[in-house]
């Protein structure tokens, strides 16, 4: 009976394997071509960014990178090529990893890293964030060392050609669902053309105070992989002499100075190549709710102002 | 070691080809093994507490058990003081000496008590109360004092539920540990099926979830009531899903060894009443809170006033049991309160359904079903706020109920939050209405196949694998 039972498992167990691993290479090619067929969206962005964009001006950072820096201006005004390569949600390792792709294929003439006030602060989601970069490990082998931060077994998972699609089916049908409403401009800005109310805005006010209480109390944490990937990115732009640009883009209400802040600034005087811009207190746009698009992002007018103000920074330095 | 971890996928095969490859007698041996290594891949001094427990109660026992008159209560109570004692010093202090400290504080005195800087070990709420399960049956009679120090020392610590239950007892598990369990496989296959599907509702729905939730609840102040009430809904999934798929693959992973553990959960969230609820979630726990507190205060043979009152008991050692703090007090509080009133319009509700058709009879039970959810949603936000202020910062939030929500990282994240939920619940809806309508269990090879690879490769493409703790391993 239990020869049988064991006959039985190992059998099934075998074709068990064969279907699973057939199964995977199917989907895996399904789900491969879909996500490269994009033509607009983020996923299509990210391809473009990691894949084609060789510009003069690159800008990395989040989604408030993504939202703030307008490439036909700056483009436009200062005569040269731009790439908006903000992603939502990203952090410095995404930053570096996308920075070290592109670099290989193009050396810019300067590059804008947008950076979170919240930079530097323990997140462990930052390197989980990284898995939007499994599609490209095949064809960038370099990115391997960035995927292996998301756990220890991520290369390994590699095995699997679907997994590196994880999470991306539901954007996917939604971006080629939407693909005559998303953006089409192929220089990376994705503008927010809504305006925050003043109703809006005063609740903004009330929630930062509380908001800005709690943290007052709390031990503020440096994550020190985060500085080092910081230092990573500068010190890339340094040895291959990148005028670069670092920038905390404007907030609704100001933002008090903190640890992380202080550190953000810090490290760049190391470097000679290097501008450090903040405008977290500028009265430009603090309480200027109708440039905002919500608590965290400019709108489309807003990007505007700002992006041409930065535009005669650039030209200053 | 985390079920949800390519080291548990490692582990668990190696013990489990092991465990069949090996002389029957050398099994329980590497059972207590593996289970060591399992819990000292977390904290492994705090082997040493277990070690402790085990101990005591293996001994108290055997005392027990040929011990006569009075006797026998006294080692029963030195048994439960000594669990109890762990208890209360790893978990339990720290919250007593900071009330000593406000008290102290109100009255202007100065409390020199020290605090403890220790973490609390894992499962810790788990395994004591299996341990004292085991020396009360055998007070009681029910159970025979267990000679075999190996076989013992697995009852508490038998690695797939050790850390978060099922709590069980120890008629059903010893005999089974000294069983001996030939290879079969329908236990194999019924086993990888139940770890598969607790797979599912971890990586798929409760990981998913918990990426919205813990965006929403360590900032209530930055949220509207509409984004409470999602995240809230949420939380009540997650940790459903979090919890009941831990206990599927703990229950999936000891059948793929022949252990038949108990049944945890029955769909809670398909209940039509509270106490239903209640006998549905969690149910090792609230059973062991029936045998052993419930049924010794009087149970339900004492007079109204006084069964309402061994509910509340129950209810706020309950919220104790899962944590040292007041929003854990206040969900049994909660629940305690909501059980009572479950309890005293039951006779009336029952009167007025008589006189309802089937039809109505059918709104009228998913009107209940979704009274209970909200009412039990509403208790979760005391469980998962980080202090009672941000629960009362939340609840006060309510008021700008109807206003957009947050969507989290973008409509993808918040899409596949909706489209795990839809998922849970239609599988759910049928297993829970129509029992014989079978996916991966269906007779027919090429159904079962397809629902089996379909499971897998939804958890494949939709599953977060970003390693997420379990939340009930803090208890």
């Amino acid at each position: 009976m239990q020869k049988i039972s064991l006959k039985h498992f190992i059998k099934n167990l075998l074709i068990f394997v064969l279907v699973i691993f057939t199964l995977d290479r199917v989907f895996g090619y399904v789900l491969e071509k879909f996500y490269f067929s994009l033509k607009t969206g983020q996923f299509a962005q990210n391809t473009y960014a990691l894949n084609e964009a060789a510009p003069d001006i690159l800008i990395f950072g989040s989604s408030r990178a993504l939202h703030h820096y307008s490439t036909p201006i700056l483009s436009n005004q200062l005569g040269l090529s731009v790439y908006n390569a903000g992603r939502d949600g990203q952090f410095l390792p995404y930053y570096c990893a996308s920075q070290e792709v592109i670099l290989e294929r193009k050396i810019p003439k300067i590059i804008i890293l947008d950076v979170n006030i919240w930079e530097l602060g323990p997140n462990e989601s930052k390197y989980f964030k990284l898995a939007s970069l499994l599609p490209y490990v095949n064809e960038h082998p370099l990115l391997r060392k960035y995927t292996a931060e998301i756990s220890t077994y991520e290369n390994l998972k590699l095995i699997s050609k679907t997994y590196p699609y994880n999470s991306t089916l539901l954007i996917s049908v939604y971006d080629y669902m939407n693909s005559d409403k998303l953006p089409q401009d192929d220089r990376g800005y994705y503008p927010l053309v809504r305006t925050v109310s003043e109703k809006e805005f005063n609740i903004y006010k009330d929630n930062q105070e509380v908001y800005n209480q709690k943290r007052a109390k709390q031990d503020i944490k440096i994550d020190p992989k985060a500085v080092a990937y910081y230092r990573q990115f500068l010190k890339k732009t340094a040895t291959l002499n990148i005028k670069t640009f670092v920038i905390i883009s404007p907030t609704i209400l100001t933002e008090p100075n903190s640890k992380e802040k202080s550190l953000l600034k810090e490290i760049t005087q190391e470097y000679k190549n290097v501008t450090f811009l903040d405008y977290t207190s500028d009265t430009l746009y603090n309480n200027q709710f109708q440039l905002f698009a919500d608590e965290f992002h400019l709108n489309n007018i807003g990007a505007d102002i700002f992006s041409k103000n930065l535009v005669s920074k650039i030209k200053e330095e | 070691m985390l079920f949800n971890s390519f080291d548990f996928v490692f582990f668990y095969f190696i013990v489990t080809i092991l465990y069949y490859v090996l002389p029957y007698k050398s099994r329980w041996f590497l059972l207590l093994a593996a289970s060591c290594y399992f819990y000292m891949a977390f904290v492994p001094l705090y082997i040493l507490i277990l070690g402790f427990t085990i101990v005591v109660d293996y001994f108290a026992g055997i005392y027990i058990e040929n011990a006569v008159g009075k006797r026998r209560k006294i080692l029963l109570i030195c048994s439960l003081v000594a669990n109890i004692g762990i208890l209360a010093i790893f978990k339990y202090y720290n919250f007593i000496n900071d009330n000593i400290s406000i008290l102290a504080t109100n009255l202007e005195l100065s409390n020199n008590i020290p605090y403890l800087n220790i973490l609390l070990p894992i499962g810790l709420s788990f395994h004591t109360f299996q341990a004292m399960s085991y020396t009360i049956e055998v007070y009681r009679g029910k159970q025979k004092a267990e000679k075999h120090f190996g076989i013992y020392s697995l009852y508490v610590m038998f690695y797939p539920q050790l850390v978060a239950g099922p709590i069980e007892r120890p008629q059903n598990i010893l005999p089974q540990l000294h069983a001996k369990h030939e290879f079969n496989y329908a236990n194999l296959s019924a086993g990888l099926k139940q770890m598969a599907w607790g797979f599912f509702k971890k990586l798929v729905v409760a990981d998913r979830l918990s990426i919205y939730v813990d965006t929403v609840y360590p900032n209530p102040e930055l949220h509207n009531g509409t984004t409470v009430v999602i995240s809230s809904l949420f939380f009540a999934i997650q940790i459903y899903c979090d919890f009941s798929g831990y206990s599927d693959i703990a229950i999936g992973c000891a059948k793929t060894m022949g252990f038949d553990l108990m049944t945890n959960f029955k769909r809670p969230y398909f209940a039509k009443s509270i106490s239903d609820f209640w006998s549905r979630w969690h149910i090792s726990l609230s059973t062991w809170f029936r045998d052993y507190l419930y049924i010794p205060l009087g149970g339900n043979r004492v007079k109204i006033s006084r069964r309402f009152l061994n509910l509340f008991i129950v209810f706020i050692l309950s919220g104790l049991w899962h944590g040292a703090s007041y929003n854990f007090i206040i969900w049994g509080v909660l629940h305690g309160v909501y059980q009572i009133i479950g309890l005293a319009i039951k006779p009336y509700l029952a009167k007025l359904e008589t006189h309802f058709s089937s039809f109505f009879l059918q709104i009228w039970n998913f009107l209940k079903g979704t009274m209970v959810l909200s009412i039990v949603t509403f208790a979760w936000i005391f469980f998962r706020a980080d202090s009672l202020t941000d629960a009362f910062t939340l609840i006060s939030n309510l008021k700008s109920f109807g206003k957009m929500p947050f969507l989290g990282s973008g409509i993808n994240q918040f899409g596949h939050c909706i489209l795990a939920i839809i998922l849970l619940f239609s599988i759910e809806y049928v297993m829970e209405f129509k029992p014989n309508f079978k996916l991966i269990n269906n007779s027919k090879p090429l159904i079962r196949w397809a629902s089996i690879m379909a499971l897998l490769f939804i958890i494949l493409v939709f599953g977060v694998f970003n390693g997420g703790q379990f939340i009930y391993f803090q208890f």
